[in-house]
């Protein structure tokens, strides 16, 4: 018993000194382990699975080793199991799962969509057409504004001029439509914001405040408030019935491009030129969520119809969102499109890119496969540099998607009605390593 | 990051910043802790029910690779549903009633009754102190009646902006937009010089000499391609030209030559020609006079003789059978003598009247027409003056004419005709007297002239 006692005990001092000079050796050698030069002279020689092995030699001293456990815990245990990927294969591990996240993608088959085709060509204006809205409540006309301050009701269905709203002084660049009033909303360059009231036909408020241009506007879908942004940076929140500014929600660096409001928190997103995308939380009066990926101007917000996701646009980048938390959803395969100007998403999950150049590029919104690109084609009388889409909107169906130009019209455009992917197949679904850029 | 913990925090508050509430720095305070120390987060509750986002946001935001890897390509099928009914009515009332709050705090202050402005008439009565039991003073209270457009009395005052409260935003794209970077070359050729004008320079720049030039040599280098070619054009122009030039001279001084040539060899050749003509002449006179027989000689020398005197004696016949007219012009022909036609036919006749007498001196200063005259004399008074350029006509005839009547008299032996070489007018012709009897005699001269005519 008392042999056993001391070969006990000397098996503990053992240990125990074991445990000592181990830790000691740990703290005087560790930085070694995550060193480069020190190992790579002879694991350079090493196969993988030599190097596997070794690991697991490792690994399995580590947990035969009871003292190692009980004296120096977190400082080596962990850093050990998170380096096994470039312990084993090497520096460019990093490299290796995003080739593993993009075979993942590559085995990912987006849907099917029918391609677009121009079906009619809207003339009317005499400028630029800057902002489109559709009827929120029946699908059955839409408004533009344009470059000649001037604002055009249009048929849906035929196309044909229904009202024209006279009454800004400078470019309309923002419209909106209320759904619980029967009141449209625009935003113009003469720092105004004008209220025009759908029964009479009449502007019959103004929004002052604004020190420049008013770039947006948009509708609270549940308060009576309207939101607006412009050239001043702000985004300034209206009560629709007395005119009075409620808040201004200042933090953006730059002109602000577009505003949209979310029936729950973020009740409020504006996109800016400085890059930024801000979340604002009203109750509070400040930004709970700036989002920026982006890296240029963002010009375009754009939500989807059937999802709480919304979709932001920047030149050659455009992304999607879970707007509840700003979580990033998915990266659209928008490296060739250039300058964006507008968005639009579908029922269908199609969303739509209009860009400078007057291309139409059309992605799946759930991969982010961009499978069809489009020229827009010159209306009459038109000149070559006057081919760019300046903003565009799917009707409420999402069957037609209407666009305006700075040739001065607005286009019309339909999917293509017997086709199958037989017939027309999409562009090739080829997920690289861009798309999976951050 | 946080304005708690940025410079600005750390300096007094702006003079006319609004005063922060304890409730607000208690907030910030906690927010620090909160980030400070992870554990206690879950333990803290903000009072103020609409900062709970905000602030838990704050306290959540550390960057996490999910903040920039894509949902949807991490984790297939992400359904995100759209907010529910009651989810929407609830935030509607929390941000209704926030949002009404501000409007009504804000509206107040503005006045939207117009009756409020109004003056209202309130009456009050008013007892004396002094006696509590006396009668009562009704008064009223009326409302001094303002402009309403009257500029408002009191300064506004500036008020800085409140410092913004943000939640940590890290960047999260690739900043440098793309490893898109300008070379210096690149940079250069985009670079815009300030233009400095040549003509004013209000700010005193200098440029220096090097500068002007090279750019002075870029205005001019912009413009090189033309100017070059039309330089070029010019150029050759001017060689074509000189070529051409050249050539011409040359060809021109080649005919020269060969004309220099011709006429050489022509002379030569008349030259020969004459010579061996005079050979032959003098070999044939030689042969003529040098035969043997000088009685030969003597009656050759006769025969030429009488051969010419034949000729003589022919032409006196046919002078003989001439009218005066025509022996007149022979006679002025052979004399050199231009003699109009009125005067041979005798039509310009001088008056007879012999009784008139001339003052001769009118003869000879009848030429002074004018002052300017200077000589007394005209020097070619014995000439009609209009016959002075005129050439003679045909002197040599008439030198051959006289050559053979020379020969004639010295072969007839009269020494008549010695003085037949002298030239000149016909009233000369006896006048080799002094200039004094000259002038005495000049009627009688004249007279002498017209006679032949009356014969």
């Amino acid at each position: 018993m008392d042999a056993l006692e001391v070969s006990k005990v000397d098996l503990l001092k053992r240990d125990a000194e074991d445990a000592y000079l181990n830790s000691l050796w740990n703290n005087r050698f560790r930085y070694l382990s995550s060193a480069r030069g020190s190992r790579l002279v002879d694991d350079k020689r090493k196969t993988v699975l030599e190097r596997f092995e070794g690991y697991q030699l490792i690994q399995n001293d580590l947990a035969t080793r009871p003292s190692s456990d009980s004296l120096v815990k977190g400082g080596r245990k962990e850093p050990i199991e998170a380096s096994i990927i470039p312990a084993v294969y090497g520096e460019d591990a990093a490299m290796h799962s995003v080739l593993e996240r993009q075979r993942q993608q590559r085995n990912k088959i987006p849907k099917w969509h029918a391609p677009w085709a121009l079906k009619r060509i809207v003339n009317g204006h005499k400028g630029w057409v800057r902002c489109i809205v559709v009827n929120r409540v029946e699908n059955d006309w839409f408004a533009t504004g344009s470059n000649d301050t001037q604002i055009k009701v249009w048929d849906m269905a035929s196309g044909r001029l229904k009202l024209t709203l006279a009454g800004h002084t400078m470019t309309v660049r923002g419209l909106a439509i209320s759904e619980s009033h029967p009141y449209m909303f625009s935003a113009s360059e003469d720092k105004l914001v004008k209220c025009w009231d759908l029964e009479k036909n009449t502007s019959i408020r103004d929004f002052h405040g604004h020190f420049s241009g008013v770039n947006t506007v948009d509708v609270h879908p549940t308060l009576d408030v309207i939101a607006s942004a412009g050239r001043d940076a702000v985004v300034k929140l209206w009560d629709i019935r007395t005119r009075a500014p409620i808040l201004t929600l200042a933090g953006h660096k730059g002109p602000i491009n577009k505003v949209k409001c979310f029936p729950v928190d973020p009740q409020v997103v504006s996109s800016s030129t400085d890059g930024s995308v801000r979340m604002w939380d009203l109750r509070a009066g400040k930004a709970s969520k700036i989002l920026t990926h982006h890296s240029k101007s963002v010009r375009d917000i754009a939500a989807h119809p059937r999802e709480y996701s919304m979709a932001t646009a920047s030149t050659s980048d455009v992304r999607s969102w879970r707007i509840r938390d700003g979580q990033l959803l998915t990266n659209f395969d928008s490296g060739p499109v250039g300058i964006i100007t507008c968005l639009g998403i579908n029922d269908d999950n199609i969303l739509f890119a209009g860009s400078e150049s007057g291309k139409l590029t059309f992605f799946d919104y759930e991969t982010g496969h961009r499978y069809q690109e489009l020229e827009t084609e010159l209306a009459e009388g038109s000149l070559e540099s006057e081919r760019s889409i300046l903003c565009g909107a799917f009707d409420l169906t999402g069957l037609r998607l209407i666009t305006g130009e700075s040739d001065k019209s607005i286009k019309i455009w339909k999917q293509v009605e017997d086709a199958t992917p037989e017939t027309h197949p999409n562009l090739l679904w080829d997920p690289n390593l861009p798309m999976q850029r951050f | 990051m946080f304005t708690s913990s940025s410079l600005s925090a750390l300096l007094p508050p702006p003079k006319n910043a609004p005063a922060t509430s304890s409730n607000d720095q208690l907030q910030r305070q906690i927010t620090a802790k909160n980030l400070s120390d992870e554990g206690t987060k879950s333990n803290i509750k903000p009072k103020d029910p609409g900062t709970t986002t905000a602030e838990a946001l704050i306290a959540r935001s550390r960057i996490s690779f999910h903040e920039f890897m894509p949902l949807r390509q991490m984790t297939s099928n992400v359904s995100i549903p759209l907010p529910t009914d009651k989810e929407i009515e609830k935030t509607w009332l929390d941000t209704k009633n926030v949002l009404d709050g501000i409007l009504s705090k804000n509206t107040q202050s503005i006045d939207f009754d117009p009756l409020r402005n109004r003056s209202e008439v309130k009456s009050i009565e008013i007892r004396n102190s002094h006696e509590p039991q006396g009668p009562k003073k009704s008064v009223k209270v009326i409302k001094q009646v303002s402009d309403p457009l009257q500029p408002k009395m009191f300064k506004i005052k500036k008020r800085v902006a409140p410092p913004v409260e943000e939640p940590f935003a890290p960047i999260l794209h690739k900043s440098g937009s793309g490893g898109f970077t300008l070379t210096q070359e690149e940079k250069d050729d985009w670079n815009i010089p300030a233009a400095i004008s040549n003509w004013k320079n209000p700010n005193g720049y200098a440029v220096d000499l090097q500068n002007r030039v090279a750019s002075s040599s870029k205005v001019e280098n912009t413009f090189s391609g033309r100017s070059s070619k039309s330089l070029e054009l010019s150029n050759a122009l001017d060689l074509a030209e000189r070529k051409a030039r050249e050539e011409v001279h040359l060809r021109a001084e080649i005919k020269k030559q060969e004309a220099e040539r011709l006429t050489r060899e022509r002379e030569e050749k008349l030259r020969l020609m004459a010579l061996r003509a005079r050979e032959r002449k003098d070999h044939g006179l030689a042969h003529f006079f040098s035969s043997a027989d000088p009685q030969a000689d003597q009656a050759r020398q006769r025969q030429i003789i009488a051969e010419e005197r034949r000729k003589q004696l022919e032409l006196e016949a046919r002078q003989s059978k001439w009218s005066t007219a025509d022996r007149l012009r022979f006679l002025a022909h052979s004399q050199g003598r231009d003699v109009s036609e009125k005067v041979i036919i005798g039509a310009a006749k001088t008056t007879d009247s012999e009784d008139i007498v001339h003052d001769s001196r009118l003869y000879t200063k009848a030429a002074r027409r004018n002052e300017s005259q200077v000589y007394d004399s005209p020097l070619f008074m014995q000439e009609s003056r209009s016959s002075i350029y005129r050439p003679k006509v045909a002197s040599y005839a008439v030198e051959r004419a006289g050559d053979t009547l020379r020969n004639l008299n010295q072969s007839t032996g009269s020494n008549e005709t010695q003085n037949s070489n002298h030239r000149g007018p016909i009233a000369f012709t006896r006048a080799e007297r002094s200039e004094s009897a000259r002038t005495e005699n000049d009627e009688a001269e004249e007279r002498e002239v017209k006679r032949p005519r009356n014969g």
